[in-house]
């Protein structure tokens, strides 16, 4: 009877110090809170040189193609899970007797993937120059223009004309 | 006789504790938020978000009250309980005054703010408006948009 008292009296005591050990212990707290809002930035280094047609070395021949590559691109973007961006060019006005192509390089992945060179064959139309763009930031990106002559025009001196790069959500 | 005399010393002693251990309290006010964006890139298009954040100075508040006084020493124990963490965010935090009232020491170095109960920093007596900044680091464009929460625990030991 004695054994089971002290035995209780154990039992008891250490239920009864635990509770003490935690109530040695008080605790408040603070909240930390992180918002990454959607990012999508794009800019356009350097300055678009000029493109000057010139006569061709054989005569019955076409003016050759002018390549142009003094501009770089660069990009920032983030998406929301499962989602992708796209990068869009858009030249307002096509200029006369001549067909505009351009590229713009990427370096793949999640920095997404180059369409190659494509054509600006309709005015104020987008077209998809790079794509699967999801988080990254990318640097420096060529973007290379070619002009083709399609057929004698009278000479002239064209009017810089604008292109519209965007980055935007790939629906 | 003499076994219920042992009893009644137990039954006091443990009360005796109870009431002595239940005596000190911590006080916590203040919260963090921080919304990244475009405007926190590095150097705009085509760069990476910058690593590192740091909240105010004063962005959280510790009192320690009821105390036995200044021969009564105590520790804060720090840790973070998340509700929606992601891997690569590093969050820290250190002391940036000792408040007013009691002896306050340690915890003035940034120290990574982790899921187990870590040391911050020590003291005795009462003390009250102890400032505590928050770090964050680990933030990249890598990290997909959400909103991410986690809640961080002061526990007041008696020691």
């Amino acid at each position: 009877m004695k054994k089971l008292i002290s035995i209780l009296l154990v039992i008891v005591l250490t239920f009864v110090l635990s509770e003490v050990a935690l109530a040695a212990r008080g605790s408040a707290n603070s909240s930390v809170t992180i918002t990454f809002s959607e990012i999508a930035v794009l800019g356009v280094s350097g300055t678009t040189g000029t493109i000057t047609i010139v006569a061709p070395g054989n005569a019955g021949d076409l003016p050759a193609d002018v390549q142009e590559n003094n501009t770089t691109m660069s990009w920032t973007s983030n998406t929301a899970s499962g989602l992708t961006r796209k990068i869009t060019g858009s030249l307002n006005v096509l200029f006369s007797g001549i067909n505009l192509y351009a590229t713009v390089a990427a370096p793949g992945g999640a920095g997404g993937t180059s369409a190659g060179e494509l054509h600006f064959a309709e005015a104020a139309t987008t077209y998809e120059f790079v794509a699967g763009i999801g988080n990254c930031n990318v640097s420096a990106q060529a973007i290379t223009f070619r002009a083709s002559v399609t057929g004698m025009v009278t000479p002239y001196t064209e009017t810089a004309q604008t292109i519209t790069w965007t980055l935007t959500e790939a629906t | 006789m003499r076994k219920g005399f042992i009893i009644v010393i137990l039954i006091f002693g443990i009360f005796f504790l109870a009431d002595k251990a239940e005596a000190i309290d911590i006080t916590v006010v203040g919260s963090w938020s921080l919304s990244i964006t475009s405007a926190d890139l590095v150097a705009g298009a085509g760069s990476d978000l910058k690593s590192d954040y740091e909240s105010a100075t004063d962005a959280v508040s510790i009192s320690i009250s009821a105390t036995a006084g200044a021969s009564d020493s105590w520790r804060v124990d720090v840790k973070k309980v998340d509700t929606n963490w992601q891997g690569n965010l590093i969050l820290y935090i250190k002391r940036t005054s000792n408040g007013t009232g009691g002896s306050v020491s340690g915890g003035t170095a940034y120290q990574e703010v982790t899921d187990i109960n870590t040391f911050f920093f020590s003291g005795s007596d009462d003390a009250s408006g102890i400032k505590a900044q928050l770090k964050l680091s680990g933030v990249s464009i890598q990290v997909p948009i959400d909103t991410y929460t986690t809640t961080v625990y002061y526990t007041i030991v008696d020691i």
